[in-house]
């Protein structure tokens, strides 16, 4: 089968040029809008059905070129879950973050009182 | 106002209160949030989009259960905290009972030739492949310089009856030498045979009858399932595990035999039989376990395997009719269903060790191998069995109780077993529900931390938690009921069928 490609037009905006079936997504990531953290992190929940590559783009954008693994296709709602999934990888980076000290501190106070 | 009060607006500021941790996940149209200690609320998208945006109303119903379970705080006090690090204390308790089971490997042999069978097993001829009275009494050792107060030394093979005298003689010097230690210090010590009772005397009950040992065996559903899973010479295995249940409850009590099933490619289609079987045979509990990848069950795939999406059905299928049956009267729990909700409902840890973390290889159960090898966990032995002596801890002829338990095999199961840390399991909302297993992810995927996305274990636990989560908050209120119950009996590790023949 030949390589289709699902294309973004530009950096910034969210349309999509659906050419066929797809077995690679170039995807190009704002990474003012989206921490590095949350990226990898996504990659490597969808690294059951895609090999990931990512490449600096410039200071502010990342190329992550999802290619199917093997002989399977991507999935046709591939991009939008990719989309999905930043928002949503984000948002536990940003709950770590958030919460990074007060989980620090539960977990000194219930082991240094533990009778262990 | 009294100044040593907030007055009440103190107290509704929208915004005003700071999240404590947890984690969440799409549960089909709604989010599911889970905090450090297991608490779990279900939360319409917009509702968790409020909640982490702290834009969340305070006088909404889902703002006080969040308060309530300690997802939120919006008071300075440390209460909060405070409650969360004793409940997650409580959650690892786990810890202080530093390796409570000792398994005693005490012969390969085996009348039985199952297809799935867990480790290599060799003619009942070969005596060469019973355990020694000096290994053994160097796993006893062992067993005495474990931290933990209560200990529970199982018998497994091979078919451990095969060799019956060494039970006898590790029984009866294990309680010797507890005897003789200063009251204070003193075990509390149980025995359980894992057995396909096929080999059951008179005089093994007899013995049975003034020691404190229970048995376990394996009944994989009705007889011709059964017997086809685990041929024997004369096709006999499942009368003759049914007739040594009825011998071992007339002899010993009828709670001094439990039962654990594996789930075969035979077994997919008769999820109702299967459990109708153990009914009839008249338990109070069935353990849905699917196959391991282990042993002759690799080597004998095409004919026992299935894929990871039909174990989930067969699960699902199952635990249906379970819940039917308890609605019409018949009292019938699934163990792995009350394990993993009792840390989804409860304080409490359940002292399973193929479901904690860090993994319970080496520091919640080891075994003693016939030869005097010493391994982290069944699996591994089993492993071992297949050539992979990755998991070997060192041997009881040649190594101290120091060099086996603080060694760098054991120090790297625990180190790569914390699935708070672990890619994937990280970002899990069901990670304190969950564990690890690196001697699987080793076994199936060459790497003691393993692969998240493709791994059999995660798929399968997170498909099994979401659809309990389904059943506990779906329109039906029974599951929610039961599920309630089952979380509310004896302690959970009393209830789990220890081993498997």
């Amino acid at each position: 089968m030949h390589p289709m490609r699902l294309t973004r037009h530009t950096h910034r905006t969210l349309q999509w040029s659906v050419i066929g079936v797809a077995i690679e997504a170039e995807i190009v990531i704002d990474t003012s809008i989206h921490d590095l953290e949350a990226v990898k992190r996504l990659c490597y929940s969808l690294s059951n059905e895609c090999i990931t590559r990512l490449e600096r783009v410039d200071d502010t954008h990342l190329r992550a070129t999802c290619r199917a693994i093997g002989d399977a296709q991507l999935a046709a709602d591939f991009a939008g879950r990719f989309d999905n999934g930043l928002i949503d990888f984000g948002i536990r980076v940003s709950l770590a973050r958030e919460t990074a000290s007060i989980r620090d501190l539960i977990f000194r106070q219930a082991f240094v009182e533990a009778d262990l | 106002v009294n100044p040593e009060f907030h007055g009440p607006e103190y107290y509704r500021q929208n915004g005003a209160y700071r999240l404590l941790p947890f984690r969440f996940l799409d549960l089909d149209e709604s989010r599911v949030v889970v905090n450090l200690v297991g608490e779990h609320q279900i939360l319409s998208r917009a509702d968790f989009q409020r909640l982490v945006t702290h834009t969340l109303d305070a006088e909404s119903a889902a703002y006080q259960d969040l308060k309530a379970k300690h997802f939120l705080a919006d008071t300075d006090s440390e209460t909060p905290t405070r409650l969360l690090a004793t409940k997650l204390r409580t959650k690892y308790s786990f810890l202080a009972g530093f390796t409570q089971l000792h398994i005693f490997v005490v012969t390969l042999r085996c009348d039985h030739s199952c297809h799935y069978c867990q480790v290599s097993r060799v003619t009942s001829e070969k005596s060469k492949y019973d355990m020694t009275r000096e290994a053994a009494s160097k796993g006893i050792d062992f067993a005495f310089r474990s931290p933990a107060k209560h200990q529970k030394i199982e018998f497994q093979g091979g078919e451990p009856l095969m060799n019956f005298e060494l039970i006898r003689y590790v029984v009866e010097e294990a309680e010797r030498r507890n005897a003789a230690r200063p009251e204070s210090t003193r075990k509390i010590i149980e025995f359980a045979i894992a057995t396909n009772l096929a080999s059951l005397t008179d005089e093994i009950l007899s013995f049975c009858q003034s020691h404190p040992i229970c048995f376990s065996t394996s009944l994989d559903g009705p007889p011709t399932l059964h017997n086809t899973n685990r041929p024997r010479p004369g096709n006999d295995a499942y009368e003759r595990t049914v007739e040594g249940i009825a011998r071992v409850r007339e002899v010993l009590g009828h709670g001094i035999v439990s039962a654990v099933m594996t789930t075969t490619r035979l077994s997919l289609e008769q999820p109702e039989a299967i459990v109708d079987e153990y009914v009839s045979l008249g338990f109070d509990h069935v353990f849905l376990r699917p196959i391991s990848p282990y042993g002759f069950a690799v080597r004998t795939t095409q004919r026992t395997g299935y894929a990871r999406a039909s174990f989930l059905e067969f699960y699902c299928r199952a635990l249906a009719h379970i819940i039917e049956l308890n609605r019409a009267g018949t009292h019938l729990v699934e163990i792995y269903a009350q394990i993993i909700l009792t840390k989804m409902l409860t304080p409490y840890a359940t002292g399973y060790v193929d479901l904690q973390s860090p993994a319970g290889a080496g520091i919640g159960a080891v075994v003693y191998n016939y030869d005097g090898d010493v391994y982290a966990s069944d699996e591994a032995r089993m492993l071992a069995e297949m050539g992979d002596k990755t998991f070997r801890l060192g041997s009881l002829a040649e190594n101290s109780y120091e060099e086996i338990f603080g060694g760098a095999v054991l120090r790297d199961l625990v180190a790569s077993s914390m699935n708070d840390a672990l890619p994937g399991c990280a970002d899990c909302a069901y990670q304190p529900y969950c564990g690890a297993d690196p001697v699987e992810n080793h076994a199936t995927q060459g790497d003691l931390v393993g692969h998240r996305p493709t791994s059999d274990f995660c798929t399968r636990n997170m498909g099994i938690i979401s659809h309990l989560l389904r059943l506990y908050h779906g329109s039906d209120p029974y599951p929610r009921e039961l599920f309630a119950a089952w979380t509310q009996g004896a302690p959970i590790a009393a209830l789990i069928p220890t081993g498997i023949e």
